[in-house]
């Protein structure tokens, strides 16, 4: 379904990454996380809420910054970059879902989808003949001139996904991206996912849907802001 | 980001909050419409009265005995002789001596109310009287006393309105009959004054009727308008022999009139523009408002923007051009609507109104400025959001 051609997923490494909250009182959400994603290795982060999920998605996706540590994108160091470098990076190497799916309501499936576009300068006409193609190659084809208020979660969902997915990124986050589906929405999720690990997507899901977990290369699991646990999922590998 | 895609992300909200965005451009097309209507009809009264008094002739000076000095402090009048002799002072071009009065002309139960000027054939040269029908009058009809008049416009029209042509016939002024040798060009208003309503005599005829060999004014063309202040001083210096203190004459020059109309027209011009501006800048307040607000409901938009690569930069370019195109639509439109608000009060106030370019222009660039200005603040604010604290404001 999610047919593309030479995805070259990102090897991401990250060492000793803490990330505490200095106000209104210090909180430490992040303490010394040290993981390695291979290359086209798909990674479920699981975790009970609270356990510092999301802040290592937004610091993997370069949208926080650790208090500590560092993180390694395809061997370069992008901890300490620039505001200015770290857009570029997520404009080039990264695509993002949330739970939320945080659709902008004013725009229309296909101008939310040619966002990451338009920001790499890409002329008009190559953006929409992109835009569409991802669309319909998740089955949103009659979907392109609606906005998000006019589709279900799941086609919000995979609208998210083709906005993910139109820059090539060499890593896509996950934030719970089932959380607001229902089951048969979820279950097209999962299969999506797993389209994308086959051909060689690097990415990094976070999850409570252990369901998707599973589908997963490896499980890794947070509590209270710590690395408790890596395991294989039920097609991948333990390190 | 593309310089279409500016626009386009720019346009988009304004078209998607139209009444918000309506009232945003409303209140930059008051300001603008009110700066230029003001400023283009103050110009337009300016030069009218400009163009009047430079009709008059940069190089006239009036010189007036008081009449209410003469007629209290004992006789200081001036003779005919006196007032010629004025021609013999250098850099004088030439004089008319005149009488005047305000009595109505009457013909055929018609009354006209006229300023009378008795006077020399030179005055009409020297007011910049220009005769449209029949002749001016002439030496020889001042030797001879004759019973001739010149009529203004208005009188004609006043006392010949479906006759036709005046020429040749009679009028009575003061209970004496005049016959109508021509009739003066339109020439307008001054001052309130209206030009048109003048009957000119020669001055030995009107001396002679009214048996009073005095002359009350004496207007004087000078060879050079840059050397009009000496003149004035030897003017005044001869005045002051004939007549005494200076408060029984006064000698004015039209440059000098010009000149303070001018400086008069200016400030008021300034005032009213200082005045007008207060509603661009109003104007400006609301678009600032309205865009701190956009921020504001926009948070997580510029979160998600954030998340798939928009800079500060291209979020700030983005926010500032929808500030500086509204105040660019209301620029434009508040522009037409100045323009053609002017023309219509220029029409209605019988001012030739000519727009000035530069008040065009420096209205759109003032209202791009006021973009700039009022767009900056809210535009940084949203530049600067932090993309993860944006991505998860909570309303």
């Amino acid at each position: 379904m999610v047919g593309r051609e030479d995805v070259r997923g990102a090897e991401v490494t990250v060492q000793s990454l803490s990330r505490i909250y200095p106000h209104p009182c210090r909180t430490v959400a992040l303490q010394e996380i040290t993981l390695t994603v291979r290359p086209g290795e798909w990674l479920a982060i699981v975790g009970p809420s609270g356990s510092g999920k999301t802040t290592l998605a937004n610091i993997l996706g370069l949208m926080d910054r650790p208090s500590s540590g560092r993180y390694w994108l395809d061997g370069r160091d992008v901890t300490a970059l620039s505001d200015r470098e770290r857009a570029l990076v997520r404009n080039r190497l990264l695509g993002f879902v949330y739970q939320s799916f945080h659709l902008i309501p004013t725009l229309t499936a296909r101008e939310n989808v040619e966002l990451p576009l338009v920001y790499r300068g890409v002329p008009r006409r190559r953006r929409r003949e992109l835009a569409e193609a991802w669309l319909c190659r998740l089955g949103l084809e009659g979907r392109l001139h609606h906005r998000p208020f006019e589709l279900s979660g799941g086609q919000q969902q995979r609208v998210a996904l083709a906005r993910a997915l139109i820059g090539s990124p060499r890593l896509l986050l996950a934030d719970e991206p089932t959380g607001n589906l229902d089951e048969e929405n979820a279950r097209d999720m999962r299969r999506l996912f797993s389209e994308l690990r086959d051909q060689g997507q690097t990415i990094i899901l976070i999850t409570h849907d252990w369901a998707l977990a599973q589908s997963a290369d490896r499980i890794a699991r947070l509590e209270a802001g710590r690395l408790v646990g890596d395991m294989a999922g039920r097609t991948g590998y333990a390190r | 980001m593309r310089v279409d895609d500016i626009l386009v992300e720019a346009a988009r909200p304004l078209w998607r909050h139209k009444l918000r965005s309506l009232l945003s451009v409303l209140s930059i097309v008051m300001g603008v419409a009110s700066v230029i209507a003001l400023m283009t009809l103050m110009q337009a009264a300016s030069q009218g009265v400009g163009r009047r008094l430079d009709a008059l002739g940069a190089n006239l000076v009036a010189v007036t005995v008081n009449p209410l000095a003469a007629s209290t402090g004992g006789t200081p009048t001036l003779t005919l002789p006196q007032a010629l002799s004025l021609a013999k002072i250098p850099g004088v071009a030439g004089v008319a001596p005149a009488a005047y009065a305000a009595i109505p002309a009457e013909r055929a139960g018609r009354e006209a109310p006229v300023t009378v000027y008795a006077t020399w054939p030179t005055f009409t040269r020297i007011m910049g009287y220009h005769v449209a029908i029949g002749r001016n009058l002439s030496m020889r009809d001042e030797s001879a006393s004759a019973a001739l008049v010149v009529l203004g416009s208005a009188a004609a029209q006043a006392l010949f309105p479906h006759d036709g042509h005046p020429i040749g016939r009679t009028v009575v002024i003061g209970g004496e009959p005049y016959r109508v040798t021509g009739v003066l060009a339109p020439k307008g208003s001054l001052f309130g004054v209206n030009e048109d309503a003048v009957a000119i005599l020669p001055l030995t005829t009107y001396q002679r009727a009214a048996d009073n060999g005095s002359v009350t004014s004496v207007y004087v063309q000078a060879q050079n308008p840059a050397r009009i202040r000496p003149l004035m001083r030897e003017l005044a210096d001869k005045l002051g022999q004939w007549l005494g203190p200076q408060n029984q004459y006064t000698v004015v020059a039209q440059s000098l009139v010009l000149g303070v109309v001018h400086r008069i027209s200016r400030l008021l011009t300034d005032i009213l523009a200082g005045v007008a501006s207060i509603s661009i800048v109003v104007g400006g307040l609301g678009i600032l408002n309205v865009h701190l607000m956009a921020v504001a409901e926009r948070i997580r938009e510029i979160g998600v923007r954030k998340s798939v690569g928009a800079r500060r930069c291209d979020i700030l370019v983005q926010f500032l051009a929808e500030a500086v195109l509204i105040a660019g639509i209301g620029g434009v439109i508040g522009t037409g609507l100045g323009v053609a608000l002017s023309q219509a009060i220029g029409q209605r106030l019988g001012l030739s109104v000519v727009v000035n370019l530069r008040i065009v222009e420096d209205a759109l660039v003032i209202s791009l400025l006021l973009g700039v200005a009022v767009g900056l603040y809210p535009a940084l604010r949203a530049a600067a959001l932090a993309p993860v604290e944006a991505l998860t404001f909570d309303r």
